[in-house]
């Protein structure tokens, strides 16, 4: 008598996502009161993370984060540049994010996103007066010859929290960068070193070798954590379904000392009491070890496999 | 990238705006802000979000309550906090921040509205470089005091603005 057995009202999952679509703050508001979020998570878990070095093989180094579903690419070019006369001793970093129009349904092709625009500030700002990337690192002779690094950020998937997936696939890139050796004649002609070239004038014990390639050696590792306030509770990492809903977002972005390198906070309906703050900047820096770990964890394994 | 800073205050803004402004009153209705920066010298995101305020307050739009905005800036090395800096004491600096609060305002013709338990009221905020945690709250903590002074001094401003007219 299987057939006696209870079957589950017609259209139920149909009837959670009509209430969902129609009445998005009620759905909310009723997971957030038992402590859930509507993907199952409670309120201070972020989402499952992954980092994938080395994704594209036309760039010099590159990497795919994933933050639930949120993807964002990072590709970073180096070129060789004649050393800008303003910094002689200094490179040049450029950033720029891009939302492809496939990363949401908001998306449109063609005009760049103020969105996008902002990601773009915050990243360089943060790369820049934060101390990451010291501008004398990508020296090569002064007053002659310094890199150019181009960092290009793709939105693949907006899915919320996109200054936490991007600042992480901006570092992971960076973190896994070489920039080859790169020696100037007289009359100004660059050649890179080869890298088996010099793999071989090493071994043989050539005075002056220099090591073929070399990693960038960032002042920090930022990793910010976007939280969100929703009925006098704090939201970790929130999805674009969550984002809208909320009454604030607060970004906060920490290097691995606990220092501050960022604290975003735009507007919204509630504002913020020291508690909050407090609060928010203790889940940054929790979360930044996690994904630091993480980060380490995905350095070695791409250093193994290229050794092998 | 040009443009990239101005979009990224323009963002600020209209966040911070749209916390303040009774937009429930004027449905189907289109409040245009434009921000004009004459002079720079330090300080424009916080002067831009007052000035756009108090523009707001004379075009008679309801608002919920006054935003105030104030910068701030670490001086390097072991020099101390210096609120508003001055284009050059931001270029010098360790870390800047501008901050925008909601404060309390005075009653009408009452004595000096004492804050309520230690409130802070934090609408709006972004830092740059580096900060450490008693650092940055202490600089939140400041922000919030000027803040104050300068949300009674636009009280004033608007009290005798709409006495002129």
């Amino acid at each position: 008598m299987a057939a006696a057995a209870a079957a589950p009202p017609p259209g139920g999952e149909l009837q959670a996502e009509a209430f969902q679509r129609l009445y998005p703050d009620q759905y909310l508001a009723q997971f957030v009161t038992r402590g859930l979020r509507p993907d199952g998570r409670p309120l201070a878990l972020a989402r499952p993370t992954s980092i994938g070095l080395g994704v594209v093989s036309t760039a010099d180094a590159s990497a795919l984060v994933k933050l639930g579903s949120t993807s964002v690419l990072a590709g970073v070019k180096a070129e060789v540049m004649p050393a800008p006369a303003d910094t002689p001793d200094r490179g040049r970093l450029t950033l720029q994010v891009e939302m492809a129009p496939l990363c949401s349904a908001d998306a449109r092709p063609g005009r760049p996103s103020e969105a996008a625009a902002v990601l773009t500030q915050q990243l360089t700002s943060l790369l820049d007066a934060g101390g990451v990337v010291d501008g004398r690192q990508l020296c090569i002779d002064p007053g002659r010859v310094a890199w150019a690094v181009y960092v290009d950020v793709y939105v693949l998937d907006a899915d919320g929290s996109l200054h936490d997936a991007c600042l992480l696939a901006v570092l992971a890139a960076l973190s896994s960068l070489q920039l080859h050796a790169v020696t100037v004649d007289d009359a100004g002609r660059v050649t890179k070193a080869d890298s088996d070239a010099a793999a071989a004038a090493a071994s043989s014990g050539q005075p002056g070798g220099a090591p073929a390639m070399r990693r960038l050696q960032l002042g920090c590792q930022p990793v910010s954590l976007t939280c969100g306030v929703y009925r006098g509770q704090l939201l970790i990492d929130p999805t674009a379904e969550e984002e809208p809903l909320l009454d604030a977002t607060l970004t906060a972005t920490l290097d691995e000392q606990g220092g501050v390198l960022g604290l975003y906070k735009a507007g919204g309906s509630a504002t913020s009491s020291h508690e909050r703050l407090l609060q928010c900047l203790e889940a940054a820096k929790l979360r930044g070890k996690e994904v630091r770990d993480l980060l380490w964890q995905a350095l070695d394994a791409a250093d193994t496999a290229a050794l092998s | 990238m040009a443009g990239a800073v101005e979009k990224q205050h323009e963002a600020l803004l209209r966040r911070s705006l749209e916390a303040v402004i009774v937009a429930a009153l004027h449905p189907r209705a289109l409040i245009q802000v434009v921000v004009q920066v004459v002079a720079e010298d330090g300080g424009v995101l916080a002067c831009a979000l007052n000035a756009a305020c108090a523009a707001l307050v004379d075009a008679g739009v309801p608002l919920r309550t006054l935003c105030a905005a104030v910068a701030a800036a670490q001086a390097p090395e072991g020099g101390g906090l210096l609120l508003d800096p001055t284009a050059a004491e931001e270029a010098a600096a360790a870390a800047t921040g501008t901050f925008a609060y909601l404060p309390l305002l005075a009653a009408s013709g009452g004595s000096d509205g004492a804050r309520g338990g230690g409130d802070l009221q934090l609408l709006a905020s972004v830092t740059s470089g580096r900060l450490t945690t008693d650092q940055l709250l202490d600089m939140v903590e400041a922000a919030r005091q000027g803040a104050d002074r300068m949300a009674a001094f636009m009280q004033l401003a608007a009290r005798q603005g709409a006495a002129q007219t």
